[in-house]
């Protein structure tokens, strides 16, 4: 072959291969050593030393052993693995392997050598080996076992141990399972199955010994799924079993307790889970206990807050406790305990519920016998006081409160300490030792007899009557338990007997010194006693006699009364009540006498009559007194009659006076009213100016007068067309005056006497049909008052008054009533009419005055209009042209100078013409009062005044720069204007001042001189100056108010204030 | 040369026929056009755009101040130089007030115009003597002081009346202490409250307060 071939061969080689001469240098080295080694061969070929320098340090001694052992070529092939420090830094694990090559002459050529880079298996054998080393730790330290069985049963490893077990289980190694563990059918069947392929997770054993085995077995299976061998894992479970069982037990033995006892218990995990859920009374909350379990309690008892709430705090890890009623009567104690886990944490809580409805039932019932007897000491008015053997006071009632100081409830102190306070005597009033008091005996264990005493209280110095009884409560041993001692109070009874005995001889004495005779039977009549009056009633000298003679009461009446007594007697045995009877008596000598008896029953035992008492009283005298006043009365009425029918006519007589007198006041009541109303007419229509208001009062008043009429209607006569117009109307024809037509003199003349002012027609339906009448019938009117107003003599209108349907005749004093109306509503319309024909004047006059100052401003505009432009303007050309012609002039030069002066000169005239024109035209209507306004105008003619009359306007404003309406404006020009010329006209100072000032309502204007003054009364009065009544004209028509202020030899002081808002007023309207 | 260009506004022919023969006698001044109304010399400007415009203040239709407001407030930059009768500084300052820059009375030379004309196109104020800014100015202060005060405005009566009003005294009380009539009393106090513009009893007490006609109240 080629050598190339097998430098291919090598070259290629996966492997590391090398071959090295005797001194230990590179003969060849094949390049996979980069790819082991990361170095190239060129490396190694240059240092001979380098593997060993990439050596693990840990196996540097071993490669340099080798190299020594192999420099000589003795030793023959060899193995070596060793660690190396990559190139890239990782350790790699070669296989060196090497062999010495020698020639065919045997001399030694050197050694070949091979290494392989092994690191992946050296990995995989550390791996297993650490698994297996782990497996086997892990199997020798718990308590179970571990065996592997390979498939023809043979037990190939088995490790562990178990505390039970007597024997080391690695006797069984190599063993076959099947033989070994014949006597386990149980085992040998799991590894038989095992050994199929099935897995069997869970098989139990039960080992002699009592060992309870868990067993678990695996099969083991190769890639191609055949089982090879099996795994079986044995854990010791007997204590767990033990644990489980004991468990068991305690979970019986709780079920029984709750079963048995008045309990439910629950208990629930961390997350309020129900893990369990037992006991009595569990139905009552609608709870079934097996399907509550796994649910959570929150949600199970959510119709119960309260208990939801519980739990909430109980898995907060807080113990709760509740009382829990269910229905009327029963009642769960519950508590609500949070269980802890080793951690501290809540991990659950236990409910527990007792049922305590007997328990709380008897606590209540004792409660309630308690209080009954409590009640029951507390309102019985005899003390009780209970002693302890030791003699300390364990209970009081307050029914000795009586006695302050005395063993009331509360009292702690011995029974020593409270005789102090208390004296205790007996009957007799002697001191009684307290060692011989019912207590004190009690205390030594002697059942004293019942005692009477008297109880002192020496501070109040009070004394009570008490019975003092004691009883002893004794235990089994005989020993004295407790002293109850009952304190009555018996006092009252005492003090009863006392007064029992005080009143019989009250009585005693009463009956023995009455005036009257008392007596005393049996029902059947039988006297048991009487006094000694009583039988000198009858003529006896004692009541012995009496008695001796008539032991038969009743028989004392005479035979006729006898049945009446018997009867009286039942009657108030029945009815009761003291009844007072009359009979008649027979006295001892047989005279018959008139009796009267009060008699009353007492009653015997049981309430049943007993006894009768009678107090009897001979009436003989009286009765004769009685007779005597019937007599008089007789007598006296009589009399009385007699004067009654007198005064009956006297008292018809007074009644006519008196009717007629109301008649009179009626009358002049009837009469006042009259006069009142007409006042009140007179007033209401006077109190009018304006005619309309004047006629309508007219209707008003009189349909007040006559409201029976309630329909008014006033024409009044219109001279022009001689007819009587409809004035006014009042009532129904409000509405229809339009259609109400003016009614010619001659027509109302026709139907209405001229002689008679008033008029009526009573009924127009009865009156002769009249064409005339045809809108009254249209209109339903049936009787007509027509009243005439006549005004000296002369008609100035009428008044009508209708009424519809039904006719109406008026009284005489409604008529009367109307006339007198009628004549006050003539003055009042003649007044109206006179004022209105004044005040339209008047107003006609204003106008005209306000008319000619407009007229007259107008012309003054017009004229100075006229004046400033027609005429100035020709001025003012002519002046231009004389100024062109003077300049065109050419001429010699005298000529020329003449010219020029001639010229100049009639220039000059010119503009003093100018001037004069324009001021005519500024003293007619200054200009700038229409283009500048107010302010502008007055300083100019300011000017203008001081430079011709040489008085000094000072003049003060405020507000006034601005315009106002022209009427306005040209009212304050004029008026400061006229001032200004009076003041220069009259006064004679040199200086006046001026002050304008406005605000939103007004303007205002004053002119004030230093001069004469005058009386501005006068003045004006007299009509002096045209001027000042002028002002007043202009001031009036603005709607202005002026004031003058002067005195003579004071100056003056002229106001003017003009609105401005009622200016604006009218404009906007 | 450019001429200047004029317009004159004067509502009478005769005038214009003068000042057009005086104003063409000048070699740099020409007449435009004439106008003998507002509208009219409003119109004019507006199309001629002259340089100098003649304005009477006395005109049918618009009066002259309201002409000149309206050309200085136009387009227009024609100068407003006025021509008047009237020399009153009232008239001066509000036409200068409405951007005229030549106030000419009509009674002075026609030197007096042409050197208006010519200030005017240079920017600058001519006013016909006697005419003069100062007297100008003095006339607005004039008019523009607000120096009255209303308490002189009152008479005698009135400032004997209003300390008692002030005071909160009846009309009664007032014309018995006055000897005067308590109708008469309160006229006085309503022309008092009149006169200083006073509405309530409470604005007449705080001004007799602030005025110290009566002391402040401790």
């Amino acid at each position: 072959m080629d050598p190339e071939v097998y430098r291919l061969l090598v070259d290629t080689s996966y492997d590391w291969e090398e071959l090295l001469d005797p001194q230990g240098n590179y003969i060849y080295i094949s390049p996979s050593c980069r790819r082991i080694t990361g170095y190239p061969p060129e490396e190694f070929t240059a240092n001979p030393a380098l593997l060993l320098e990439i050596a693990h340090p840990g196996d540097r001694a071993a490669l340099e052993e080798h190299y020594r052992s192999t420099a000589s070529g003795e030793s023959g092939a060899c193995k070596l693995e060793f660690r190396i420090l990559h190139r890239d830094g990782e350790e790699r694990w070669l296989e060196h392997r090497c062999q010495p090559v020698h020639s065919n002459d045997g001399s030694f050529l050197g050694r070949r050598g091979s290494n392989r880079d092994i690191t992946g298996f050296k990995r995989s054998e550390e791996a297993l080996r650490q698994d297996n080393a782990q497996l086997r730790c892990f199997m020798q330290h718990i308590p179970g076992l571990m065996g592997v069985i390979d498939r023809a049963g043979k037990i190939t490893m088995i490790e562990g141990a178990l505390d039970t077990m007597s024997f080391d289980p690695r006797l069984f190694l190599g063993m076959n399972a099947f033989d070994a563990w014949q006597d386990w059918p149980q085992i040998v069947d799991d590894v038989h199955r095992a050994l199929q392929g099935e897995k069997i997770p869970f098989s139990t054993f039960v080992a002699v010994s009592g060992t309870h085995l868990a067993i678990r077995y695996t099969p083991i299976q190769d890639e191609h799924g055949q089982v090879i061998s099996m795994l079986a894992i044995a854990t010791d479970i007997t204590e767990i079993k033990k644990r489980e069982k004991a468990l068991r037990q305690k979970d019986a033995l709780l079920r029984n307790v709750i079963v048995n006892v008045p309990i439910a218990i629950m208990a629930l995990d961390k997350n309020g889970v129900i893990t369990l859920l037992e006991g009595e009374g569990l139905e009552s909350f609608g709870v079934e206990a097996q399907a509550a379990i796994g649910q959570s309690a929150l949600e199970y008892f959510s119709a119960y807050p309260e208990i939801v709430a519980n739990i909430r705090q109980a898995l907060a890890g807080e113990e709760v406790y509740d009382l829990y009623r269910i229905g009327r009567t029963r009642v769960y104690e519950t508590r609500y305990a949070p269980v802890y886990d080793e951690a501290g944490g809540v991990d659950g809580a236990i409910v527990v519920g007792i049922n305590v409805t007997e328990h709380t039932q008897a606590r209540e019932q004792l409660r309630q016998a308690k209080e009954q007897l409590e009640v029951i000491l507390a309102g019985i008015t005899d003390g009780v006081h209970v002693w302890n053997a030791s003699g300390k006071l364990i209970y009081a009632n307050q029914g000795t409160a009586w006695l302050k100081n005395y063993l009331s409830e509360g009292t702690t102190a011995e029974f020593d300490q409270i005789t102090e306070d208390i004296e205790v005597l007996d009957e007799a009033g002697m001191h009684i030792p307290p060692e011989q008091l019912p207590v004190a005996l009690a205390r030594r264990g002697v059942q004293a007899q019942p005692r009477l005493v008297r109880l002192r209280n020496r501070q109040l110095n009070e004394e009570r009557w008490a019975v003092l009884k004691s009883n002893l409560v004794f235990d089994e041993s005989g020993a004295m338990q407790m002293a109850v001692v009952i304190t009555q109070d018996v006092t009252e009874l005492k003090n009863a007997e006392a007064a029992l005995r005080e009143s019989e001889v009250l009585y005693r004495t009463l009956v023995e010194t009455s005036p009257d005779g008392i007596i005393l039977v049996d029902l059947k009549g039988h006297i048991l006693k009487a006094n000694q009056q009583f039988a000198e009633l009858f003529g006896f000298s004692s009541v012995e006699e009496l008695i001796a003679s008539h032991p038969q009461g009743f028989d004392l009446a005479i035979e006729e009364e006898r049945p009446r007594v018997s009867a009286n007697i039942q009657k108030a045995i029945i009815e009761g009540p003291t009844r007072l009877s009359e009979y008649v008596a027979r006295r001892k000598d047989g005279s018959l006498f008139p009796i009267e008896i009060s008699g009353s029953i007492i009653l015997g035992m049981a309430g049943a009559a007993g006894t009768l008492v009678g107090i009897c009283r001979d009436i003989s005298e009286r009765k004769r007194v009685q007779q005597e006043l019937h007599e008089a009365s007789e007598r006296l009425e009589q009399r009385v009659r007699e004067r009654t029918a007198e005064l009956a006519e006297a008292n018809q007589n007074l009644r006519l006076e008196n009717i007629e007198r109301q008649r009179a006041e009626a009358e002049s009541r009837r009469h006042a009213a009259h006069m009142e109303a007409l006042a009140h007419v007179a007033a209401r229509v006077n109190a009018q100016l304006d005619l309309q208001s004047v006629l309508q009062a007219i209707c008003e008043e009189a349909v007040r007068a006559i409201p029976a009429m309630p329909t008014t209607i006033v024409r009044l006569y219109n001279e022009q067309l001689d007819q009587l117009d409809i004035a006014a109307a009042y009532g129904q024809f409000s509405e229809q005056k339009r259609r109400v037509a003016a009614i010619p003199l001659s027509l109302h003349n026709a139907h209405i006497s001229t002689t008679n002012p008033v008029n009526v027609l009573p009924d127009i339906r009865k009156l002769p049909y009249l064409p005339d009448f045809d809108l009254f019938i249209e209109w339903q009117i049936r009787s007509v008052v027509s009243v005439d107003l006549l005004h000296h003599e002369e008609l100035i209108g009428v008044l009508n008054m209708v009424s519809f349907e039904q006719p109406y005749l008026p009284t005489d004093d409604e008529l009367a009533f109307l006339q007198a109306l009628a004549e006050q509503a003539t003055i009042a319309i003649a007044n109206a009419r006179l004022f209105e024909q004044v005040s339209a004047g008047r107003q006609r006059l204003q106008m005209l005055s306000q008319r000619l100052v407009e007229i007259q401003e107008a012309e003054r505009r017009r004229l100075a209009c006229e004046l400033h432009d027609e005429i100035g303007s020709t001025l003012t050309s002519l002046n231009i042209n004389l100024d062109l012609a003077r300049r065109s002039i050419k001429a010699e030069q005298s000529v020329l100078m003449k010219a020029q002066d001639q010229l100049a000169q009639t220039q000059e005239q010119l503009k003093q013409l100018m001037q004069q024109v324009r001021n005519l035209s500024l003293d007619l209507r200054p200009a700038q009062l229409d283009d500048l306004g107010l302010l502008p105008a007055l300083l100019v003619y300011f000017e203008r005044y001081t430079e011709k009359t040489g008085i000094q306007v000072d003049f003060k404003h405020s507000g006034v720069d601005k315009r106002f309406a022209p009427e306005i404006e040209t009212t304050a020009f004029r008026i400061i204007q006229e001032a200004l010329t009076n003041v220069a006209r009259h006064t004679g100072v040199n200086a006046a001042i001026a002050r304008i000032w406005a605000n939103q309502e007004f303007l205002g204007l004053q002119v004030e001189d230093h001069g004469d003054g005058f009386d501005p009364q006068a003045a004006l009065i007299a009509g002096v100056t045209a001027g000042l009544s002028g002002m007043c004209e202009r001031v009036t028509s603005c709607g202005g108010d002026i004031e003058i202020e002067s005195k003579v030899g004071q100056g003056t002081t002229l106001t003017v204030v003009l609105p401005l808002l009622r200016q604006a007023l009218q404009e906007s309207a | 040369m450019r001429k200047i260009s004029i317009v004159l506004v004067d509502d009478h022919a005769i005038l214009r026929q003068g000042l057009r023969a005086l104003l063409e006698q000048e070699p740099d001044m020409k007449i435009a056009a004439e106008a003998g109304s507002g509208p009219e010399a409003l119109r004019l400007v507006e199309s001629l755009r002259p340089d100098v415009v003649v304005l009477d203040l006395e005109l049918p239709g618009i009066n002259g101040l309201e002409v000149a407001r309206l050309i200085h407030q136009g387009r227009s930059q024609a100068r407003v130089v006025i021509l008047s009768m009237f020399a009153k500084e009232a008239y001066v300052g509000e036409a200068l007030n409405q951007g005229a820059c030549g106030y000419v009375l009509k009674d002075s030379g026609a030197r007096d115009l042409v050197q208006a004309i010519r200030h005017a196109i240079q920017g600058k104020l001519y006013l016909s003597p006697p005419l003069s800014e100062q007297a100008i100015e003095a006339y607005t202060q004039k008019a523009m002081a607000q120096n009255l005060d209303l308490y002189e405005t009152l008479t005698g009566r009135e400032r004997q009346v209003l300390p008692l009003a002030a005071l909160g005294k009846s009309n009664a009380e007032i014309g018995e202490q006055l000897l005067i009539s308590a109708r008469t009393a309160e006229i006085h106090r309503a022309r008092v409250m009149r006169k200083l513009g006073l509405k309530t009893q409470a604005d007449l007490t705080r001004f007799a307060v602030r005025r110290g006609i009566i002391p402040i109240d401790d």
